[in-house]
């Protein structure tokens, strides 16, 4: 029965998809990824040519031989790179439903949280509609996650190598490295090889490009901070909207540069205070959390991290989190990209006033459910651990604390003078 | 606690909201007096440049729904008239250029529909409306001949003269 339950939320799934996917445009990232794809084909290096920053090499190869495929089969780009992610999806959700199983969730249960995951809005929209590829490194993230920490025979080397494909399709799973490497019950001698295996596949499939003109191609790759379309910096928008129908805020340098540093501080307080966890999920969420909470670069389709973690870890707070989140998205694509989701009924105008309160309103409630959702989590673990912490570890976690709290402070001062100058004739 | 939270945000952003018009107003186009003397009284205290603004627009069309009688519905209209005019004074005055667009569009669309619906109660309030472009005047002579700016605004005067 449960079986059953889940493939028909899985064929249901499907048909939302299909649908969207068949509607859709060649608009958006959609454009971006095919400039990737087509540069490598045209053997020029995408990381010096293209006037946007390029995604690692894996991500690339995906697109070029989807170029190849659409023009083989004579299907458009734009659905045929839609295809890679809702794979993705698919896999995550009959991976979730085995972990489940073998977690020895009650079978009902565990079709119940694999539906949440490919019946979740935030999935389908960034997968179908966006056309983001962002579940690909989530796919192979939970594999790691599982091999690494949830199964009855770790197996770390291999998780280290799936760890290192998902670090070279993106890059946002280099965050959760250390975490990895200090919660493994490995010793220093396994923990270093463990590293060196996750950076074989991002290393040997950069080599090719990066051999050309490694300084500039490591400096743009080091110095891309993200756009900042969603989370604190989107309510910040909408504040600053409000002065002269500007959609960009001022001074958005600083706010990278602050939030970097607040990110690494938050980082180094998680990594000492969740040192040896036996949660390694949880703590993979906490980090993911942290990002989306306190970093200003955040984009549409990293909401859609944290979903197989949260649904692994069976966390009610998903439910808060994908209705915000999902509101978040709609406002964000209506107000500036609505052709993207609206794909060939769209017929309107972007920048249409009336949908920025939605955009602002969605990610006010999601930002003050993710910094909920990373206390609460950082609380549970604390009021269990904290007292069998060592002096010495106390007053590490109390000084990290302290340092990126203090980080956070030139962020609020600028938050404040954004609002304050937003509210003034 | 988490409502808790929400509502003391929203309310907060309401009451910045509501607090923004009642600020100092020293970088108009045009000097309060001035605008007084040609005739203008007051400016809406929810304007288009504001995140609440589409909630104001929400709840005018609720209430027009429940309008049944025509004179009232009428009469209604032309108080959304004078609403989308303050909005718009308020928007050139305040240099919201980026607001003008849709603000001039949300004022010619309410014209256009009195102009299609409710004409002939336009008497009614004729020199409330002549009232409408001789400010606007006096506020659009203070751009240049070639702005944009000055072109939208003599699309408002232009629709406001098609109503009387």
């Amino acid at each position: 029965m449960s079986t059953f339950i889940l493939y028909i939320g899985i064929f249901l799934s499907v048909i939302i998809r299909v649908f969207f996917i068949n509607n859709g445009t060649n608009v958006g990232d959609i454009k971006l990824l095919f400039g990737m794809g087509d540069a490598v084909l045209k053997g020029l290096n995408p990381y010096i040519s293209l006037t946007y920053n390029s995604y690692p090499p894996i991500a690339v190869y995906i697109e070029s031989l989807t170029i190849l495929l659409s023009n083989a089969l004579n299907i458009p780009f734009h659905i045929l790179t839609k295809l890679w992610p809702n794979l993705a999806d698919l896999i995550i959700t009959l991976l979730l439903y085995k972990y489940l199983i073998r977690l020895k969730i009650n079978p009902f249960f565990a079709s119940f949280w694999s539906l949440v995951f490919i019946l979740n809005p935030i999935s389908i929209i960034i997968s179908s509609i966006h056309g983001q590829i962002d579940s690909i490194p989530s796919l192979l993230v939970l594999i790691s996650l599982y091999l690494s920490s949830l199964s009855s025979k770790p197996k770390f080397y291999i998780s280290a190598l799936i760890l290192g494909l998902a670090i070279a399709i993106k890059p946002n799973p280099l965050m959760l490295l250390p975490f990895f490497l200090i919660n493994n019950k490995t010793d220093l001698r396994q923990k270093f090889t463990f590293l060196l295996v996750s950076l074989i596949p991002i290393t040997l499939t950069l080599i090719p490009f990066i051999s050309q003109n490694p300084q500039q191609i490591l400096l743009r790759m080091l110095s891309y901070g993200g756009v900042h379309d969603f989370s604190y910096a989107a309510i910040l928008r909408g504040f600053w909207y409000q002065q002269n129908a500007e959609i960009w805020l001022p001074h958005t340098d600083q706010f990278f540069e602050a939030s970097k540093l607040a990110f690494i501080l938050g980082s180094i307080f998680l990594l000492i205070a969740l040192y040896q966890s036996k949660n390694l999920l949880k703590v993979c969420l906490s980090v993911y959390l942290l990002f989306l909470g306190i970093y200003f670069g955040i984009s549409a389709q990293y909401l859609s991290w944290i979903l197989p973690l949260a649904i692994l870890s069976r966390d009610k707070m998903i439910i808060p989190f994908s209705v915000t989140g999902t509101s978040a998205l709609l406002g964000f694509y209506s107000f500036f990209g609505p052709d993207i989701l609206f794909g060939k009924f769209w017929n309107g105008i972007a920048y249409q006033n009336k949908y920025m309160l939605i955009y602002f309103l969605g990610n006010l409630m999601l930002w003050c459910t993710i910094i909920w959702w990373l206390i609460r989590i950082i609380k549970q673990y604390i009021d269990t651990s904290f007292k069998i912490f060592s002096l010495f570890r106390t007053k590490i976690v109390i000084l990290s604390l302290v340092l990126f709290v203090i980080s956070l402070l030139p962020l609020i001062q600028m938050a404040f003078d954004v609002i304050v100058k937003s509210t003034q004739l | 606690m988490f409502i808790k939270l929400i509502l003391f945000l929203l309310l907060s952003i309401l009451c910045i909201n509501f607090s923004q018009t009642t600020y100092a107003s020293e970088h108009t186009l045009v000097p309060k007096e001035e605008l007084e003397s040609a005739g203008f009284i007051e400016y809406e205290s929810i304007n288009p440049n504001l995140l609440i603004f589409p909630l104001k627009r929400t709840l005018e069309k609720i209430v027009s729904i429940f309008l049944l009688n025509k004179e009232e519905k009428a009469k209604y209209q032309y108080t959304l008239l004078d609403k989308r005019y303050k909005e718009l004074v308020f928007i050139i005055n305040f240099k919201k250029t980026g607001f003008l667009e849709e603000t001039v569009q949300r004022y010619n669309s309410q014209l256009g529909n009195l102009i299609l619906n409710n004409k002939d109660f336009a008497s009614n309030y004729k020199y409330r409306i002549l009232n409408y472009t001789k400010v606007l005047k006096t506020l659009q002579d203070r751009y240049n001949s070639l702005s944009a700016y000055r072109l939208l605004i003599q699309q408002a005067i232009d629709s406001t003269k098609r109503l009387i």
